[in-house]
């Protein structure tokens, strides 16, 4: 079953330009030079319930506007949408109670207030049962640890704390629907893996659906099966995750451990050098002479260790952008 | 319809109690604001103490009866300052930062929660022991019955003044939607609200038909009190229970028309 279904979904934003200066600013005040700029070209896609799909793209590709446009923040100018079976824009009250969104940049927590009065206005807007939500609050906040901290003021707590109290806010209410947008931005290491943790349990218990964006490759690739690129508006891939790092190009990784001093004049006859360290390099060959080149090495090299990954996925989105002419 | 009244009613009960927690947060804050507001609740009643004093009657009104206007404006700010002016000044802010995204997504009305969510408590309590002792003197000096009748009365156009309230000071934010920055719009909201210090009967004509018909900010304050003295007209105490209502629903049809354009902020 589709949770979401988009056809030809396209938004247009109306923008001034104003040159530098003051007199140009003056000159703003009566004549304004309107541009158009299409955030959202012509999307298609769908997607079925329990999947954790990322939606990526660099800066300004139309991510965050396509969101917007799925959670019914945002009309579209163009294209249908039905998530959860509803039309987002419509903004029917049984929809909203669906799903849930957390913007990375953006909190719902009063940060003046301790977490758990928050959480308490959580419950009276989407009308939450007091056992259910007793239940609820007692399971989320064990599983991100957050139990002790829910009587400590927001403003106070670090930067992951604060993370972990939101997603408890958007997940109160039980939604089938998550949208992402951005959750681990400005978190530290620690803290993105304890999210992430999380996420992945939330998926496997709960099955949810997830929409992701983020530029965090590590989450993605923990994650995510599915991914969505959105380039300029527009929808270039949609595909696994390895598919996306075998269809571009079809490069593969060979990670060689050698007890005599490796070459970068000699590995690189048989392919791109991406580091060398003298004992351990890292080599880029075609998905079709792997086999090939991985016999010479093993023929001329005392090699210790060798093994062979996919390319790393931050490589495979950057030559997706740079083949269509615009770097991330 | 009515599930969705009582709803929103206990939503906003939680957000005066949440309000007030968060406000208690910050002790010498609250403290200082009182004393402010004591400050001004002292300029205002010398000022009353001097009218009463010079015993002048002004349009027909005595001395005491101005009591009465003078205790329900105080009043009625009460509910402008607790309810009003914080959402004023915060409501462009979450336009532009796009906070209003996140609102937009609740299972409740965004009107609602963009225009009530911030509610000011603490601060008013010396204007509501203010308030309600003018009322009451004034009440009492003007030799009008404290009967159901007359209370009720009172009460009902005190509602209807803070649904006009309510309405006259939303409308124009709706322009934050078109124009973003609405800052400018604050002075006018402060320049309007004092009109209704005093009796609308002491303005020529002209403006009190513009205050009471076109921009029915006389209704706030005035109709009230004017209505237990007796001193309301048939058409104006229709008009006065007509013309919240139509302004009501002039601004949710305004909120649903602007909010279908929010092109959204921050991101």
């Amino acid at each position: 079953m589709n949770v979401i279904e988009v056809e030809g979904l396209s938004k247009t934003f109306k923008f001034y330009r104003k040159p530098q200066g003051l007199s140009a600013s003056f000159k703003n005040l009566w004549q304004r030079q309107v541009e158009y700029k299409e955030a959202v070209k012509d999307v298609s896609f769908s997607i079925e319930q329990g999947q954790v799909v990322a939606f990526l793209g660099a800066n300004g590709a139309g991510k965050t506007t396509t969101m917007k446009m799925l959670s019914g923040i945002l009309h579209p100018t163009h294209g249908k949408i039905k998530v959860l079976g509803h039309t987002p824009s419509e903004r029917e009250e049984q929809f909203k109670k669906r799903f849930s969104i957390l913007m990375g940049q953006k909190q719902q927590l009063w940060p003046d207030l301790p977490a758990i009065d928050s959480f308490s206005l959580c419950q009276r807007i989407y009308d939450i049962p007091t056992p259910l939500f007793k239940q609820r609050l007692a399971r989320l906040s064990e599983v991100l640890n957050v139990s002790h901290l829910l009587d400590i003021q927001v403003r106070r707590l670090s930067l992951g704390e604060r993370m972990k109290m939101e997603l408890i806010a958007a997940l109160l209410h039980g939604p089938e629907l998550l949208f992402l947008d951005e959750p681990t931005i400005g978190l530290d290491f620690l803290s993105q893996r304890a999210v992430m943790r999380f996420l992945q349990q939330l998926v496997r218990e709960d099955n949810i659906t997830i929409l992701l964006t983020s530029h965090n490759m590590a989450d993605i690739s923990a994650l995510c099966e599915r991914v969505l690129v959105i380039q300029n508006g527009q929808l270039v891939f949609d595909d696994r995750i390895t598919q996306l790092q075998n269809t571009l190009g079809g490069l593969r990784r060979i990670h060689i451990e050698s007890e005599s001093p490796l070459h970068s004049e000699f590995l690189g006859r048989y392919g791109k050098v991406i580091n060398n360290d003298v004992h351990c390099a890292e080599l880029e060959v075609g998905d079709d002479v792997v086999n090939q080149v991985l016999q010479h090495l093993l023929k001329d090299i005392a090699v210790k260790d060798i093994r062979v990954s996919a390319p790393p996925l931050e490589d495979s989105l950057e030559r997706l952008y740079t083949r269509r002419g615009q770097v991330a | 319809m009515w599930r969705q009244f009582i709803k929103h009613l206990k939503i906003y009960g939680l957000l005066i109690k949440l309000n007030a927690i968060r406000q208690l947060e910050y002790r010498v804050n609250i403290v200082l604001g009182l004393l402010v507001e004591i400050g001004y609740l002292g300029i205002k009643l010398l000022y009353a103490y001097i009218i009463h004093d010079t015993g002048v009657h002004i349009s027909g009104f005595a001395p005491q009866s101005l009591y009465l206007f003078i205790g329900t404006f105080i009043l009625m700010t009460v509910f402008f300052v607790a309810m009003l002016q914080f959402n004023i000044m915060a409501f462009d802010r979450q336009i532009i930062e796009g906070e209003f995204d996140l609102i937009l997504t609740k299972p409740v009305s965004a009107q609602f929660l963009a225009t009530l969510k911030y509610v000011e408590t603490w601060m008013v309590i010396p204007n509501i022991i203010v308030g309600v002792s003018l009322v009451s003197y004034g009440w009492h000096a003007s030799d009008i019955a404290f009967d159901i009748v007359h209370v009720g009365l009172y009460v009902l156009y005190a509602l209807l003044g803070i649904v006009t309230m309510y309405c006259i000071f939303t409308l124009p934010l709706l322009l934050a939607f078109k124009l973003h920055h609405i800052s400018a719009f604050h002075s006018l909201v402060w320049a309007l609200w004092d009109f209704n210090n005093l009796p609308h009967r002491i303005f020529p004509s002209p403006i009190q038909i513009i205050g009471t018909v076109f921009l029915p900010i006389f209704l706030i304050t005035n109709f009230s009190p004017l209505a237990v003295m007796g001193q309301l007209s048939i058409g104006e105490m229709i008009w006065g229970g007509i013309a919240p209502i139509l302004l009501f629903f002039l601004t949710c049809w305004g909120w649903k028309k602007a909010i279908h354009s929010y092109e959204s902020g921050g991101g």
